[in-house]
């Protein structure tokens, strides 16, 4: 019986991290990229208008990162960091998944920019 | 003839000594070997967790003080030859946190709920390592690598926990 007990407490916590999963995958893109390291913000750059692509160098006391900003995407590009996942991490596009080098401890995230998103919602 | 300044129930005899320096080789050298192994997916902090086996099985085979220490030396010398000192607090945080809940749930419910002991653990050591993350980079949408981290956690711990059962079963002891 415990074992059904425990099995069934298991199903619901995954049932429960898959619905979170999609919804974090789902959500809207933003149109902010913020660069923090240790903590504290660096750069917020406005992804929108940059078709042409460009990196953003990053160094600090021996930990390199630099950062590539596209329309509507950041990735990250090289990492000194020993696994390199954070480049592994390709492209993102939206909010929720935010790309962290834990050895450098620099993170990059996306935030949605109300400012820029409340015109159209009043437009429309 | 008992050592002066030992008790005997609390010394381990060589016996349990020499096994628990085989197993800890053998952890740290599956630690070593995982940390090679490129990820499947683009999730930070996903791996397959296969040194846990040794730990489980240090917990039911020999006792949870020798699964602890083995623990603390696979994580520190693996850190030393993996040559990634910036993960030796994530691994050891989840570590120590995934052995006490595996060590809880063992004194509770006995060694025949090995599969989800490992299971419980894994995601125990999941959550344990992205609450640290997001302390260390103070960015708390690091909580939303959680939730597929766990669906791989309960995967990869239900299979540490099936290879458990079937090497005690081969090991044929208590």
């Amino acid at each position: 019986m415990k074992h059904k007990t425990f099995f069934i407490i298991l199903i619901i916590i995954l049932l429960i991290c898959a619905l979170l999963t999609v919804f974090a995958y789902l959500r809207n893109g933003g149109t902010v990229a913020e660069i923090s390291l240790d903590g504290n913000v660096l750069y917020e750059i406005p992804l929108t208008g940059a078709d042409e692509g460009y990196e953003i160098p990053i160094e600090q006391d021996g930990r390199q990162n630099i950062i590539l900003i596209e329309n509507g995407k950041v990735s990250m590009k090289y990492a000194n960091c020993p696994d390199g996942l954070c480049i592994k991490q390709g492209k993102i596009t939206n909010s929720s998944y935010p790309i962290v080098c834990l050895p450098n401890r620099v993170v990059v995230k996306i935030k949605g920019d109300a400012e820029i998103e409340t015109p159209d919602a009043i437009s429309q | 003839m008992k050592h002066p300044t030992q008790s005997v129930n609390k010394s381990l005899t060589s016996k349990q000594l020499s096994l628990c320096a085989v197993l800890c080789a053998i952890a740290l050298a599956i630690h070593i070997v995982e940390a090679q192994i490129p990820p499947v997916l683009p999730l930070p902090g996903m791996k397959p967790g296969i040194a846990n086996i040794i730990t489980l099985f240090a917990i039911i085979y020999l006792s949870p003080r020798e699964a602890f220490l083995i623990l603390i030396v696979r994580i520190f010398l693996g850190t030393i030859f993996s040559g990634q000192p910036s993960t030796l607090l994530y691994s050891l945080s989840g570590g120590i946190f995934c052995l006490l809940t595996e060590i809880l749930i063992y004194c509770i419910l006995g060694s025949k709920f090995i599969v989800e002991i490992s299971i419980a653990g894994a995601m125990v050591h999941n959550t344990v390592q992205v609450i640290c993350a997001c302390l260390v980079t103070q960015t708390a949408e690091v909580f939303w690598y959680l939730p597929p981290l766990l669906i791989v956690g309960a995967v990869t711990g239900t299979f540490c926990g099936l290879c458990t059962k079937f090497i005690l079963k081969y090991t044929q002891k208590k």
